[in-house]
């Protein structure tokens, strides 16, 4: 397999490159001005280790796939068009009031609870850029109002001449019935021809989002809108870079979903958030390939941990109303829980309960910690790390970053007075206080599954992720950790064993146990008529791509609830038709199961009823992935390499300094075994094995850290 | 209980009458010794065994860590499988209890003040049913509680309670507590106007033990299915409480298990302490002083009247006195009357939620605060009288606590939550009851309620429709799913409406107004219980202005969904110009105040109503002219507020803003505000009244009296209030009618 992937991130554009057997992972600056010149910035240090140009490179693979944060900073910096938005009459203020917890959206919980501070973010789109037109539908799609079409002229022309650049129409139930929207889109082509220089794009709400909800499908709508031109221009430039090298196939955009698509078949909603979701896909074919059944996965950065789950073998699971930068749209996400905690997380003394909290706060990258010495006064868990003797300070980032450990202590008066300790005290604060939050995160996330932590693995990555797994297990109850191969390229890693995908779902309503008549659903032909329709939306997108028919595999997923609840879960229909009542039992029961699991079996309640509310069919083509290497601990062990020096460290749970071997890069040679306290520092991450954990290298690069009390080893 | 004798000769009669008297209650009702102590309790000997060695925070740190996510973790398993509306919108909380009752941890998101008046009911049952043989505690057990008088807010709430054990003692309890709505009341829902006694309350759950051995006792669940509108919601909600608990209950017992039980009980002890202690040192930070307001109920739900509430908030040291003296007599068949532990709730959510919004919100924090009331008054109510609306008072004490604390740190060096205007404070919502179009029966309300308009900040304006007074974070909803389970549309969907809000330097936030359209044939009807539309329900600061009045209209005797198919062009989206227009033929249009007691509507009658704006903050005139013209643009004011109030002279066509002219016309309003002033003396002599006019039905002290007012019924002293029964409305307008007849006929 030959085959190029891309995760072109906020700083760096990380590229992995699978070469036959050979897998290559490069670095360069993005390039915001033009992405293009990141891209082959990195493609070209691939090209120097294959001793091939980029051209051969190019011409060679079977795809380039691209997962990007461009979305996301477009969102954060405001850059986009005008937008409008015609809504259905009474309806005016549901954007702006946003369900009114808008304002919480995409905040921490401290920041969500500080009602004197409440404010919402600038809108996408402000009030005088909304009008209502005449029209109304009820909840099955009947029509209640006909649309009045001299009304919806009349707004257009307000719009487009208040300057516009793009539109959204979002209807009241128009995904029971999009009549009203689609003869709105006539009516535009009709009053402004797309044909004419200055067209304007309309996205009509039920083709973004199938589902019910009229504030998170209009926020989908505008947030699709907003970044269309934006994607658009960028992933053209980005292709036509392709095409100058001597790229000739279509180039693909990863999404949000999990899968992967055609530019021209990607809708720029798709694309937000898609480069941590590669990282998770990487995770489950790990898990696939590894025969690991569970694993969180902890992407450890600058200012962040994204946590996700990958479990019984490869299992992702799905966020329905996933928060994009600050806005709740409506769209299937492989979930995603990101916590304001990493290396610039801020330390602060906490006056109530005379302790020292971490974060959400962050001093970021710029300025960064107070030991980048860039001007950051404030104490960060990086500073921590650097007084512990964590970190190198001469060397940290490769010697990109020189550490000042004069500004960390510096930092940290302020803690240390209030407390009556010592600077190395509060940092071992700072470090117990950093982990127990994103152990806190992480165990809350898995015991909200129904799951375990101690089953679980714990794939640490991600900047900073190695140095403090260690911690974060312990107090999580966690036993393994995998530092995984490429593990500074996770993400583009991932995006190389995508499949091509596409999903289509329709919102229904279908009793599959009515409290009521205490009947089971029986309409078999229209349900199956429905994933029929489903599955032609998903066949028609891949055959436009180019794929063969007999090359497209489909699955059918249910989101199902009890009665009157809100909680719905996804199960999937192995058969896809249903022909029985025996099927429909079968899906009441993995139901039953699943809620059991997830919240205790005291929750569990077919007696008040059983709804299907929302019919998914995922389309893809398997595409081939990238193949790990037996990344199990190796039986065969190696004496550790000889260290490159000592530091004294300073770990919790021990008084004084220990004396700490560091390694370089051959400490991953496979095999090698280190008990801590130790680390290891081939150059890009910090590994550090704390005391109580033994330190196993596998094949590729990978590391396991393993509890000196945990005797199972895999 | 210690009673009183007539002449004790020795400490051994007065324990064996005790006794006596304790084996022999007709009846456990509501403990005063409970219900009138929000203090932190002692600590236990355990407690202070563990605690007198020395207190970890570093290792409490992280298992408040450990507990939290264990409380988040159940709060979403309980908000995802509930069934009750209000609670799916987050109107609900989970908690970690210490042994005694005092709430150590709340969840992060929700509404904190649900486990904040519960240490009622845990010390209610540890000393009246621990060693009572018929009931006992247990492992495994659960107490299910929704009277107020026991603790908890209102009976719409429900709480369930599990203790938890270790090696056979009671170490901490676990509450799941949300707000459920329907409880088989008078009227759908658990509150409204027509409820006259607390007989018509519904159920009054006073602790019961609803679960044993994890499992809830079908004999008692089937009796409050039966008692309620909503039996699949009352049996949905259960089971989710009881989910929450246990898997709560387990997680404690996984920390223990983790840290040692000492650790467990010493933290969750520690914590109360440090709340405590942090709220006592940031009183203490603030100068000394007193701030007086008042409030006016504006309807008793049934019938128009200003009942008056009194707040003295007094720092004194680390200390803060809160009066509520001459406040209006309680209403012996009205439902807006609150009990004492309703107002020290209401002062605690607002110290969490808005003056210290770094502080966990628990009652601990208020520990340092004294109330002082009149027993028997709206603010603190006797148990005889109905309580299910006292939401009403509460949410009052909530707006004066907010109010009085931005000007209590008006000089103080450090501040911990932004200083702004009164956020909006009324239950704008519509209840409803019935049918639906799946045939299940109904009687609850949807997120509505949620979306009230935040007060202005001192550097900013307010925010339109964003979160209830009493929480974060706390969902409106989606209009489109309420259309798929109830049988109405929303003929206007939360539409901000022009004026609606308090005007200022900056201005409070905007709120919105909506119409529900019956849809469907089925029996269905709504009601509302607010105030607000006589008297301002918020007030501004530093000059800003209060929330302006609203109220409830209805359009009955028409068909609507006829006019909206056959002549639309009648039917505009505002209630506005529904009203003002009046274009339908034959349709019966009608206003009321924001109470409007509970009726059936046929298809396509409409009924409509709106939430309240927020605060406005500091001088109009200082507002900025361009801020104004945005307003204006964004449909927020009217073109006369904008020229009028706010003074800004302006292009009516390109809205571009005559800055000399503007300048000018302030200039002149300040003048005609000048020209408005009258001396102190000359105040006092033209416009002080001794007595309320007597058209005016005035409940409370006016000015100093010392009596309190009790409308038609005269005054009297706090200590000899007579029972203060209004007649039924129906009644007084038979007798007008009865009266008006009797004239005619004497005429004719």
């Amino acid at each position: 397999m030959k085959r190029i992937a891309v995760d072109i991130g906020g700083t760096f554009t990380d590229c992995f490159v699978s070469w036959g057997e050979q897998f290559i992972q490069t670095k360069a600056l993005t390039s915001h001005h033009n992405l293009a010149l990141g891209f082959n910035d990195a493609l070209d240090q691939a090209c120097e280790i294959l001793t091939i140009d980029r051209r051969q490179l190019l011409q060679s693979v079977d795809s380039v796939r691209y997962a990007t944060t461009l979305g996301t900073n477009a969102l954060i910096e405001r850059k986009g068009p005008k937008v409008g938005v015609l809504i259905t009459t009474g309806f005016e203020s549901t954007i702006p009031i946003s369900r009114g917890r808008g304002y919480c959206d995409g905040l921490s919980d401290e920041q969500a609870r500080d009602m004197s501070r409440a404010k919402r973010p600038d809108p996408l789109v402000p009030i005088s850029r909304i009008r209502s037109v005449k029209q109304r539908m009820d909840y099955r799609g009947k029509i209640l109002m006909d649309l009045d079409e001299a009304d919806v002229r009349e707004k257009l022309k307000q719009l487009v001449d208040a300057g516009v650049q793009a539109l959204v129409v979002t209807l009241i139930n128009s995904v029971e019935n999009p009549e009203h929207e689609l003869r709105i889109q006539e009516i535009f082509e009709e009053e402004f021809p797309s044909s004419m220089l200055g067209a304007i794009p309309m996205v009509l709400s039920h083709q973004v989002v199938g589902r019910k909800g009229e504030y998170v499908r209009s926020s989908s709508a505008i947030v699709d809108a907003f970044l269309h031109s934006t994607m658009y221009f960028a992933m053209s430039a980005l292709e036509q870079n392709l095409r100058e090298n001597g790229y000739t196939r279509p180039m693909l955009l990863v999404h949000n979903s999990g899968g992967m698509a055609q530019l021209n078949s990607t809708d720029a909603l798709k694309t937000l958030h898609s480069g941590p979701v590669a990282g998770i896909h990487a995770a489950g074919q790990l898990s696939l390939q590894g025969d690991i059944q569970n694993i969180v996965c902890g992407d450890m950065g600058g200012t962040s941990f994204d946590i996700g789950l990958i479990t019984d073998g490869g299992t992702k699971h799905y966020d329905f109303n996933p928060v994009v930068d600050r806005w709740r749209v409506s769209l299937p996400m492989v979930h995603l829980v990101t916590l304001g905690a990493g290396g610039g997380s801020i330390a602060s003394y906490d006056t109530i309960f005379n302790t020292v909290r971490v974060g959400p706060q962050s001093a970021g990258s710029d300025p960064g910690p107070a030991c980048y010495d860039r001007g950051g006064m404030n104490p960060t868990v990086t500073d921590a790390d650097l007084l512990l003797g964590y970190l190198d300070a001469e060397n940290y980032a490769k010697g990109a970053i020189p550490l000042n450990t004069r500004r960390s202590y510096q930092a940290l008066e302020d803690i240390c007075d209030e407390m009556d300790i010592s600077e190395l005290d509060a940092a071992l604060l700072i470090k117990s206080m950093a982990d127990s939050e994103m152990a806190a995160g992480l165990v809350r996330e898995l015991n909200g599954g129904g799951y375990k932590a101690s089953e679980f693995v714990f794939l640490a990555y991600g900047g900073n992720g190695p140095l403090h797994a260690c911690g974060i297990a312990d107090k999580a109850g966690i036993k393994k950790i995998l530092a995984p191969p490429y593990s500074s390229v996770f993400s583009a890693c991932g995006g190389a064993g995508l499949d091509q995908m596409h999903i289509h779902e329709k919102n229904v309503s279908l009793g599959f146990y009515n409290k009521h008549t205490r009947a089971l659903y029986s309409e078999y032909s229209a349900f199956n008529r429905l994933v029929e329709s489903l599955e032609e939306k998903g066949r028609a997108d891949l055959l436009r791509q180019g794929f063969r028919e007999e090359d497209i595999q489909y699955s059918l997923e249910l989101d199902m609830r009890y009665g009157i609840q809100k909680m719905e879960v996804s199960i999937e229909l192995e058969n896809r038709r249903l022909k029985k009542p025996q099927e429909v039992l079968a899906a009441i029961e993995y139901m039953n199961a699943d809620f059991a699991k997830r919240y205790g079996s005291e929750i569990v309640s077919p007696e008040s009823g059983v709804w299907v509310s929302t019919v998914r069919v995922v389309s893809r083509v398997d595409l081939g992935t990238v193949k790990f290497s037996d990344l199990r601990p190796p039986t065969e062990r190696l004496s550790p390499p000889e260290p490159v020096t000592y530091r004294e460290c300073y770990f919790n749970g021990n008084s004084g300094p220990i004396r700490t071997p560091i390694y370089g890069p051959d400490a991953l040679s496979k095999g090698v075994e280190i008990s801590g306290p130790a680390i290891v520092n081939p150059g890009e991450t910090t590994y550090l094995v704390e005391p109580g954990w033994r330190y196993v290298a596998a094949a590729q690069g990978a590391v396991w850290f393993i509890c000196e009390n945990d005797t199972l080893e895999q | 209980m210690s009673t009183n004798l007539v002449n004790p000769d020795t400490a051994d009669d007065q324990e064996l009458v005790d006794r006596f008297l304790s084996k022999n209650r007709a009846f456990l009702g509501p403990d005063p010794e409970i219900q009138r102590n929000h203090h932190v309790a002692a600590r236990s000997l355990h407690e202070e065994q563990v605690l007198s060695a020395g207190v970890d925070s570093h290792l409490y740190a992280e298992i408040r860590s450990g507990l939290r996510a264990a409380l988040d973790e159940t709060f979403k398993i309980a908000e995802m499988t509930v069934a009750s509306p209000a609670a799916q919108c987050a109107d609900m909380s989970t908690g970690y209890f210490t042994a005694a009752g005092d709430l150590s941890l709340a969840s992060t998101r929700g509404v904190a003040g649900f486990t904040v008046s519960l240490h009622y009911p845990i010390r209610f049952i540890r000393k009246y049913f621990e060693a009572d043989d018929t009931v006992g505690i247990n492992e495994g057990d659960g107490f299910l509680l929704n009277d107020a008088h026991y603790g908890g807010i209102h009976s719409p709430d429900q709480h369930l309670f599990m203790p938890i054990f270790h090696d056979g003692k009671i170490v901490s309890w676990c509450v799941c507590a949300m707000h459920e709505g329907e409880i088989g009341a008078r009227v759908p829902g658990g509150m409204g106007p027509m409820i006259e006694s607390p007989w018509d309350e519904g159920l009054r759950g006073s602790p019961i033990k609803m679960v044993e051995n994890y499992a809830l006792k079908t004999d008692l669940v089937t009796f409050f299915q039966n008692s309620c509108r909503e039996p699949q919601t009352m049996l949905a909600d259960l089971k989710a409480r009881l989910a929450a608990c246990c898997r709560m209950e387990r997680r404690g017992k996984e920390h223990i298990a983790r840290y040692g039980i000492d650790s467990i009980v010493g933290f969750l002890r520690s914590n109360v302490e440090f709340m405590r202690d942090e709220g006592r040192r940031r009183i203490a930070e603030l100068p000394d002083g007193t701030v007086r307001t008042q409030f006016y109920i504006d309807d008793t739900m049934r019938e128009p009247a200003l009942l008056k509430v009194m707040y003295c908030f007094t720092v004194k040291g680390d200390k803060v006195i809160v009066d509520l003296r001459g406040s209006s007599p309680e209403l012996f068949n009205r439902p807006i009357n609150s009990l004492l532990s309703t107002q020290v709730l209401g002062v605690a959510i607002t110290l969490a939620h808005h003056i210290w919004p770094d502080m966990p919100c628990a009652q601990a924090i208020i520990d340092c605060f004294e109330f002082i009331t009149d027993p028997g008054s709206i603010a603190d109510c006797s148990d005889q009288v109905p309580v299910a609306l006292c939401i009403q008072p509460m949410f009052k004490i909530m707006t004066a606590a907010e109010l009085a604390f931005a000007k209590l740190y008006f000089g103080a060096p450090k501040k911990y939550g932004k200083t702004k205007a009164g956020w909006f404070n009324q239950p704008a919502a519509i209840i409803y009851g019935g049918v639906t179009q799946h045939q299940d029966s109904c009687g609850n309300m949807c997120g509505d309620l949620n979306g009230m308009a935040g007060g202005a900040k001192c550097d900013e304006d307010g925010e339109h429709s964003i979160a209830p007074c009493f929480g974060a974070n706390v969902d409106i909803g989606e209009s489109e799913d309420a259309e798929e389970k109830l049988p109405f549309i929303y003929a206007i969907s939360k539409r901000i409406w022009p004026g609606n809000c308090g005007f200022g330097k900056f201005r409070g936030g905007a709120a919105y107004e909506y119409g529900l359209m019956r849809y469907g044939e089925q029996p269905f009807g709504f009601q509302t219980f607010t105030g607000g539309s006589y008297f301002p329900s918020t007030f501004g600061l530093y000059g800003g202005y209060a929330c302006p009045t609203y109220g409830t209209v209805r359009v009955r005797g028409k068909n609507l969904f006829n006019v909206l198919k056959e002549t639309p062009e009648l039917f505009e989206a505002s209630m506005a110009s529904i009203m003002n227009d009046r274009l339908i033929e034959g349709a019966e249009y009608s206003s009321h105040s924001m109470a409007v007691a509970f009726e059936l509507y046929p298809e396509g009658e409409l009924f409509m109503t709106s939430q309240g704006g927020g605060g406005g903050y500091g001088d109009v005139l200082d507002r900025d002219p361009e801020m104004v013209i945005k307003d204006l643009e964004e449909g927020l004011i009217r073109a006369e507020t904008a020229s009028d109030l706010y003074g800004v002279v302006y292009d009516t066509e390109t809205y571009a803003i005559d800055e000399a002219e503007t300048a000018k016309r302030r200039t002149e309003i300040l003048k005609g505000r000048l020209a408005q002033g009258i001396s102190w003396d000359e105040f006092m002599a033209t416009r002080v009244n001794p007595e309320p006019p007597p058209a005016v039905p005035f409940f409370g002290r006016w000015n100093n009296s010392e009596e309190l007012y009790c409308g038609p019924f005269g005054k009297a002293l706090p200590s000899e209030l007579p029972p203060i029964i209004m007649p039924d409305p129906k009644d007084v307008e038979i007798q007008q009618l009865k009266s008006q007849l009797a004239a005619l006929q004497t005429l004719s």
